[in-house]
């Protein structure tokens, strides 16, 4: 073979792998929308934490996917990132300890892209909010535990080792919730669609807000002039008023 | 091979590779993905509530405190809370919400209203005050269908709608959810909000005040609920209010909207006095189960009767509390009535004695001037009135030959016998409640025994109805004359003698001649005789008794020379004639002669 042809084999073999990470990564969404979707509204069979497995899975191979697309393709890389952390925070316990640091990685990727955040927005976006709805997700499976345990009505007061995880939960989702605020603030000038805006960020920043706002009346349960973490509530209350997203959270009952 | 056309084909395959791989990894990275939401929790409504209110700045309204308090002091407890305290809550955290919208924010409490019919009506309603609500939705959009005025421009269906959700705390007490209390305050407001629009939309030109019809409200439905027996005599009684509320609330109502200054303003001090009568009458009713002798019309007429006494006669509720004045007068009014049944039925129907005793409160109640003997507890005014009358009938009936009077007291001429002689009575200084209603009860007892004589019917119902007006008239004017001398029991009555022998003549004539054969003393020309002779009379009474004869001999002669004259003389003549010669009569015993020249002289208007 002359040195030509050789050097055209490559090139060629590198353009067809790039096509293959592409088809991947189209593989792999796909994978994820089938999951998450048979997770939501599972089989009568089969209970939604079977799933929790298979997303911890795909979250790898895209995780992995994303490091091998790094150094050739950042940008696909960061979309391999984007589905690893949405996978890994879905899977639940199994792998949300994960989140941060896939998110970080991808974060890393877009902050070195020419435009910074703004050349993939959606991706990007996703990667800065998604740690912070992780923990929202541990949270909320603490609230629903001290709820089980002390269901309303009447209500009993919490036993004082519940109402310290309660407080401890309260500041987390206070930092969570302030998390989504400030990608909110990088993300509001850039170019996304209304459905990402409104659909997934504002509304599942308000969910953060009503779990912090069902563990504090939980809390109201033993402290019922309670003043320390009322600052914090009002405050987030108010950030969303100022954002024009009503406060409200269902109730049940 | 040229080596620059390779370079160019190499850039140019490399150029459009790079291109459309460029072009599928785009459409990779920006197609559409699936965004997962965070986990949804689901607040308990108490910790919710709880929480909305600790965390809000906006102070809480005055009508929202109490209920708030109380859900605060039973969560402290760990107890549930009551379902009224979490419907009012909710409705106030719906309101919140709703005045943050710019869109709602001016219509407010159009909005609440809407979440609550929707939120309680899709979701089935969480509590009493929910249920109440809910029915009075139903009932206003029955009645709106019909009557769209009711709840339009002009709402004159809306001040009974406030007055009911002013009071709805008390139409709804906490004795838990679906307590009796809470199922009892839902059906009287239904009740009464239905009156209330029937009544309203029936008389369009009405006006009844708001300030009004809450005060009525706030002082009959609660004190209903309140007064509901806790044990299982509580069923019946629950049926007889809710039986009567209905047509009881509608009289008040039009009272209201005819005469509002009859329990408003300056005449009575206390203005709850409506309401008052009408919860005591209401409570006294289900108590004693009136409505178990007499028909619910006949309670509620008794009830009109009570109010337009106190229309009337605010004077008798001054002086003291008027409302403990007005509440001892209705309940020794029903008193009294079960008394009247107990003595006189039977031989009278339960349902006239209702009617009867309505009519005598009304008759005392329509004329002002009547003096009250203050040493007689005038609130017993049935038995100071009725009573006697009622005693006097019963015994000429149980006599056995009671001729016209059986089969009168069976109409509603026995009612208007009592109307027309206590109105005539009620408007006559002393003649009402005296020491034993000596003056009623002769009047009466003449009138019974008369018409006990009239066993040829030749006077009708209302014959006998103008004969007692001009008794009861004459009795009035000129009192212990026709009806026996007070002051001398040796006089014995006047009128009876001469009504029963004019009477007597009558029927002889009708046997002896009939209609066809010319007798004329029957019917109008009969009673107008008596009403003549018992008024001649009244001035001379003692020379009428002593002439009764002569004066029943010129009524029989007058009858032969008609009856001998069909074709010249007919009834004018004989009440002409008659007229003429009685004073005569009366005074000398003699009518003369009754010959061709004095007939003509009389007839022709000159005087004998």
């Amino acid at each position: 073979m002359t040195r030509v042809a050789r050097a055209l084999l490559l090139f060629a073999g590198t353009l067809v792998l790039a096509g293959c990470q592409s088809a991947n990564l189209i593989s792999m969404d796909n994978e994820w929308r089938q999951t998450y979707s048979a997770m939501q509204n599972p089989d009568f069979l089969i209970s939604g934490s079977n799933y929790d497995a298979q997303l911890a899975d795909l979250s790898d191979r895209a995780q992995a996917a994303g490091a091998r697309a790094a150094s050739s393709e950042p940008q696909t890389a960061i979309s391999f990132y984007r589905l690893a952390a949405l996978a890994a925070w879905k899977a639940g316990e199994i792998r949300e300890s994960e989140v941060v640091g896939i998110s970080e990685a991808g974060n890393a990727l877009c902050s070195r892209l020419p435009n910074g955040i703004a050349s993939q927005p959606r991706d990007c976006g996703i990667l800065l909010v998604t740690p912070a709805f992780a923990l929202h997700d541990r949270e909320a499976r603490l609230y629903e535990r001290l709820l089980s345990a002390a269901p309303s009505p009447p209500g009993r007061q919490l036993t004082p080792e519940e109402l310290n995880s309660a407080k401890a939960a309260i500041e987390q989702l206070r930092g969570a919730f302030n998390d989504v605020a400030a990608a909110r603030d990088r993300v509001a000038p850039l170019r996304l669609p209304a459905n990402f805006n409104s659909g997934f960020l504002d509304s599942n920043w308000l969910g953060v807000y009503c779990t912090a706002r069902g563990i504090y009346g939980l809390v109201l349960r033993n402290e019922a002039n309670e003043q320390m973490l009322l600052g914090s509530m009002r405050t987030m209350e108010m950030k969303l008023r100022d954002s024009s997203i009503q406060p409200t959270c269902a109730s049940a009952g | 091979m040229d080596p620059t056309l390779v370079t160019f084909a190499i850039r140019a395959a490399v150029r459009l590779g790079n291109a459309g791989s460029e072009a599928f990894a785009q459409h990779a990275r920006d197609r559409e993905i699936l965004l997962p939401k965070v986990k949804s929790v689901k607040i308990p409504i108490m910790d919710n509530i709880a929480t909305t209110f600790h965390m809000s700045t906006e102070p809480v309204p005055d009508d929202v405190k109490p209920f708030l308090d109380s859900f605060r002091n039973r969560r402290a407890a760990n107890l549930p809370p009551l379902p009224r305290d979490i419907d009012v809550l909710r409705t106030e955290l719906a309101r919140r919400e709703l005045i943050q919208s710019p869109e709602l924010k001016e219509r407010s409490d159009e909005a609440v209203g809407y979440w609550m019919v929707t939120q309680w009506g899709s979701n089935g309603p969480t509590g009493p005050i929910a249920r109440v609500v809910l029915t009075m939705a139903d009932v206003a959009l029955e009645f709106a269908a019909r009557d769209p005025s009711l709840f339009g421009v002009s709402a004159r269906g809306e001040g009974l709608v406030k007055a009911l959700a002013q009071n709805l705390a008390e139409l709804v007490p906490d004795d838990g959810d679906l307590g009796p209390r809470n199922q009892f305050g839902v059906r009287l407001a239904e009740i009464f909000l239905r009156a209330g629009l029937k009544t309203v939309s029936d008389n369009p030109e009405m006006l009844i005040s708001d300030k009004h019809v809450l005060l009525l409200v706030e002082n009959t439905l609660p004190i209903l609920v309140k007064e509901l027996p806790p044990d299982l005599g509580s069923l019946r009684w629950r049926g007889i209010v809710e039986t009567l509320l209905g047509p009881v609330a509608s009289a008040a109502l039009q009272t209201l909207g005819e005469h509002p200054e009859a329990f408003f303003g300056d005449k009575f001090k206390d203005d709850k006095l409506l309401g008052v009568v009408t919860s005591t009458f209401l409570t006294t009713v289900a108590k004693t189960g009136l409505t178990e002798s007499v028909s619910e019309a006949g309670v509620v007429a008794l009830y009109k009767s009570a109010l337009g006494l106190i229309a009337a006669r605010p004077e008798l509720f001054v002086g003291g509390a008027a409302t403990e004045n007005a509440d001892e007068f209705v309940t020794t009014v029903l008193k009294d009535f079960a008394i009247v049944l107990k003595t006189s039925s039977p031989p009278f129907d339960r349902n006239v004695l209702v009617k009867l005793s309505a009519t005598a409160i009304d008759a005392l109640g329509d004329r002002a001037a009547a003096l009250i003997d203050p040493e007689k507890p005038w609130q017993n005014v049935l038995l100071q009135t009725l009573d006697p009358i009622l005693t006097v009938l019963k015994q000429s009936i149980e006599s056995g030959n009671a001729g016209a009077l059986k089969n009168f007291v069976a109409t509603d001429g026995l009612n208007d016998l009592v109307g027309i002689v206590l109105r005539q009575a009620a408007k006559t200084p002393g003649m009402l409640l005296k020491t034993d209603n000596d003056e009623l009860t002769r009047l009466i007892g003449v009138v019974a025994k008369a018409m006990a004589e009239d066993v040829e019917g030749l006077l009708s119902g209302d014959d006998w109805l103008a004969i007692a007006a001009v008794a009861a008239e004459e009795a009035a004017a000129n009192p212990g004359r026709l009806f026996g001398f007070k002051s001398d029991s040796a006089v014995t009555d006047v009128a009876l003698p001469l009504i029963t022998g004019l009477l007597k003549v009558a029927s002889a004539q009708w046997k002896e001649h009939g209609r066809s054969g010319g007798a004329v003393l029957f019917g109008s020309t009969l009673h107008e005789a008596i009403a003549v002779t018992l008024r001649a009379a009244a001035s001379n009474a003692a020379a009428a008794l002593a002439n009764a004869t002569n004066i029943v001999s010129l009524a029989k002669a007058l009858g032969d020379l008609i009856a001998a004259n069909p074709g010249r003389f007919g009834y004018r003549e004989w009440l002409k004639l008659y007229e003429d010669l009685l004073p005569q009569v009366i005074a000398s015993g003699n009518f003369g002669l009754l010959d061709e020249p004095t007939i003509r002289t009389i007839l022709s208007g000159g005087k004998q």
